[in-house]
């Protein structure tokens, strides 16, 4: 979900499932997992309310999740989607990553998110629709992964004012990301600094629009590209062979007077490819 | 080593690709393309309209002035209608046939020429400065300080000014509905119209207001003078003298100027000190022109005339109401010896109730004509935002 336009899900998963693979049986380790699934009902509250409460009409840039990921060994990867809604935005997020060599990887991430009800043409809002691929090395740890990636992604920003009004940008950003990752067999957290360049090659934009906005869009083509250091943060609680995670990605520091979005927090089921055969070995 | 060779490639590559600084250079649309595409055919208009806010300089704004608010779009479609020959019966005289931008929106004949060639009845008095007192001009906001339009002072707005141009048979000569008529017969009002006022309905106030908007932009601040007066700390009139950036004929001129002109027209060519004023052109009233006497039917203001502004005074000969004076040198000559005893001359033109006498030496003559040169904005004489839109 973006500025504050958090992003949730349907959560009825039980921290009773697969008991006996992850060894869950002792006081302390249940203890310990509900308080997880109490926590991850609270993040989603947040999110939802956050949701609810919080979301510009429009945008000139939002951040996508960091994708950080925990790869052990050649054939490790996954694959999850996020998605966050509310009363005035939607947004889906798709990720994976695969490793076909030892310490190698690549990874695709792909973000779309709508403001307002710009779906249909007539009314006011922004949409969001980006692509970026990754290439990196990672190292793993006996508790989680290390890893960097760098890569490039492309997409393109619509925003409609009404009245015939729209503004229409080609988004280009390169990033280097740093990550680590920690994984047991009931958790995973993380975090990535994501350095960005984030540049605007094309736009157009109609004049007759809201002073701000257009002054956002001035600002814009007068002073990118930018460079924008984010902050990826993730935690989640693993359902081997998935993990369902909120992650949240930030834009730091604050760039006024562009209209971007500084924070993206959504829900996130992920597939990992490597994570059964890797809790049970982290377990013991 | 390979692999090794082969990220830090990738990575050099991805470090280039991302070092290539090329700035965002967007598109911006203002008009519907297709509305942009119409107005094109007739108009060479800007896809952005222009800016019409003027910016004055510290020394007028202490003196009070400040430019009326001017709505952008509706004063596009002012400049339009201001140069479009259409709105006038004959199809041959616009606002801008006697109000001419290289000549500070004066003209250069005594009487300019209305439609079938007829003959104005005064001078046409230059517009460039209208924005610089558009802050005085209405007496329902400004009661007695009103600064008023025409050489008798009969319009109190330039809307109403407009229309007593558009409506003089000896101007333009059109009735307001045959305006009206004429404004909605042009493909491209429709467009402009929009984008002022949310639709494409013509009205008669409409028009006026539109080239209000556009007049009351019309500004000049920008001469040699108001560059040295922008430098002024004071705000005394004293404090307006021997400017650095003027050369010494051109501070003795504004010496004179100061000494004796600037209680009538301003010591900072801000508003005119006076509204109207005798200035003893001739000693009777002429019977067929009485100035602002039959306006506000006072025997005062018989025989009185609006005092302009000074401002580009070089542009706009002839000189007077009635063009009466070719250059300046005549003016000053007037001035030096021969102003008459008209029986409402102004104070500040009297010695002992008699016509004052200034007796200028030649060389303070050209010294205060070398003055009023400084008065001149070129800036303001060739500013794109206010010339003739028209490709025909």
């Amino acid at each position: 979900m973006i500025v504050g336009n958090v992003q949730c899900s349907i959560f009825n998963q039980q921290c009773s499932m697969n008991r006996e693979k992850r060894s869950l049986s002792s006081i302390p380790t249940k203890i310990l997992c509900y308080t997880m699934l109490r926590l991850a009902l609270l993040l989603f509250a947040f999110v939802f309310y956050a949701g609810q409460h919080a979301c510009a009409q429009h945008f000139y840039y939002a951040p996508n999740s960091v994708h950080i990921p925990v790869l052990g060994q050649k054939g490790d990867g996954d694959a999850g989607v996020g998605m966050s809604w509310g009363s005035n935005y939607f947004a889906v997020e798709a990720a994976g990553v695969y490793s076909p060599k030892q310490h190698w990887a690549f990874m695709v991430n792909a973000l779309t998110t709508t403001t307002g009800e710009v779906r249909r043409k007539e009314d006011v809002g922004t949409v969001i629709r980006f692509l970026e691929l990754g290439l990196g090395a990672y190292q793993s740890f006996e508790r989680g992964a290390g890893s960097i990636f760098a890569g490039v992604g492309q997409g393109n920003l619509f925003s409609h004012y009404g009245g015939g009004n729209f503004s229409q940008f080609t988004i280009r950003r390169y990033f280097v990301q740093p990550g680590l990752m920690y994984e047991d067999q009931m958790f995973r957290c993380g975090l990535a600094l994501r350095l960005s360049r984030l540049s605007y090659p094309k736009g157009e934009s109609s004049f007759d629009i809201d002073v701000n906005e257009l002054n956002a869009i001035r600002k814009i083509e007068a002073d990118a590209p930018f460079f924008l250091p984010e902050l990826g943060l993730t935690g989640g609680i693993v359902i081997a062979p998935c993990v369902l995670a909120i992650q949240l990605a930030s834009v730091f520091p604050d760039v006024p007077g562009l209209n971007f979005a500084r924070f993206n927090m959504n829900l996130t089921l992920t597939y990992d490819f490597g994570l059964m055969r890797r809790v049970p070995s982290k377990s013991k | 080593m390979k692999k090794i060779r082969t990220a830090l490639a990738f990575f050099g590559a991805l470090m280039l690709a991302a070092a290539c600084n090329k700035k965002a250079d967007f598109d911006y649309y203002y008009y519907d393309p297709e509305d942009y595409a119409l107005l094109q055919q007739y108009l060479s208009l800007p896809d952005i309209p222009d800016d019409y806010t003027a910016n004055f300089p510290t020394h007028l704004r202490n003196a009070g002035l400040f430019p009326r608010p001017v709505e952008r779009d509706k004063a596009v479609l002012g400049r339009v209608l201001f140069y479009d020959k259409s709105l006038s019966k004959d199809g041959t005289v616009s606002c801008a046939s006697c109000h001419k931008q290289e000549l500070g929106f004066g003209d250069d004949v005594a009487f300019s020429r209305g439609v079938f060639d007829r003959s104005t009845e005064r001078n046409s008095i230059a517009l460039t400065s209208v924005s610089n007192f558009s802050a005085y001009y209405g007496t329902d906001l400004n009661g007695s300080q009103a600064i008023r339009f025409f050489w008798d002072n009969r319009a109190e707005t330039a809307a109403e000014q407009s229309q007593a141009s558009l409506t003089n048979p000896r101007e333009m000569n059109m009735h307001m509905d045959e305006v009206v008529s004429a404004v909605q017969s042009q493909p491209y009002y429709a467009p402009l119209f929009k984008k002022a006022y949310g639709d494409d309905f013509v009205t008669a106030n409409r028009v006026k207001e539109s080239i209000s908007n556009f007049v009351n932009a019309m500004g000049s601040y920008q001469s040699k003078f108001d560059a040295e007066a922008a430098k002024v700390t004071g705000f005394s009139a004293a404090s307006y003298v021997n400017f650095a950036g003027f050369n010494v004929q051109q501070n003795r001129g504004l010496q004179i100027y100061q000494a004796n002109c600037a209680s009538c027209h301003s010591p900072i060519m801000g508003r005119p000190m006076l509204f109207n004023a005798s200035n003893g052109l001739d000693a009777v009233t002429h019977p067929d022109d009485r100035g602002v006497g039959p306006v506000t039917n006072i025997p005062a203001d018989e025989g009185t005339f609006k005092v302009p502004t000074l401002r580009n005074i070089a542009l706009s000969a002839p000189y007077m109401h009635d063009g009466r004076f070719q250059t300046l040198e005549e003016v000053v000559d007037f001035y030096s010896t021969g102003i008459q005893a008209h029986p409402n001359l102004h104070s500040n033109l009297r010695n002992n109730g008699q016509p004052r006498r200034f007796n200028y030496s030649n060389e303070d003559k050209q010294a205060l004509i070398a003055f009023l040169h400084t008065l001149t904005d070129d800036q303001a004489r060739k500013d794109q935002r206010f010339a003739n839109p028209f490709k025909r």
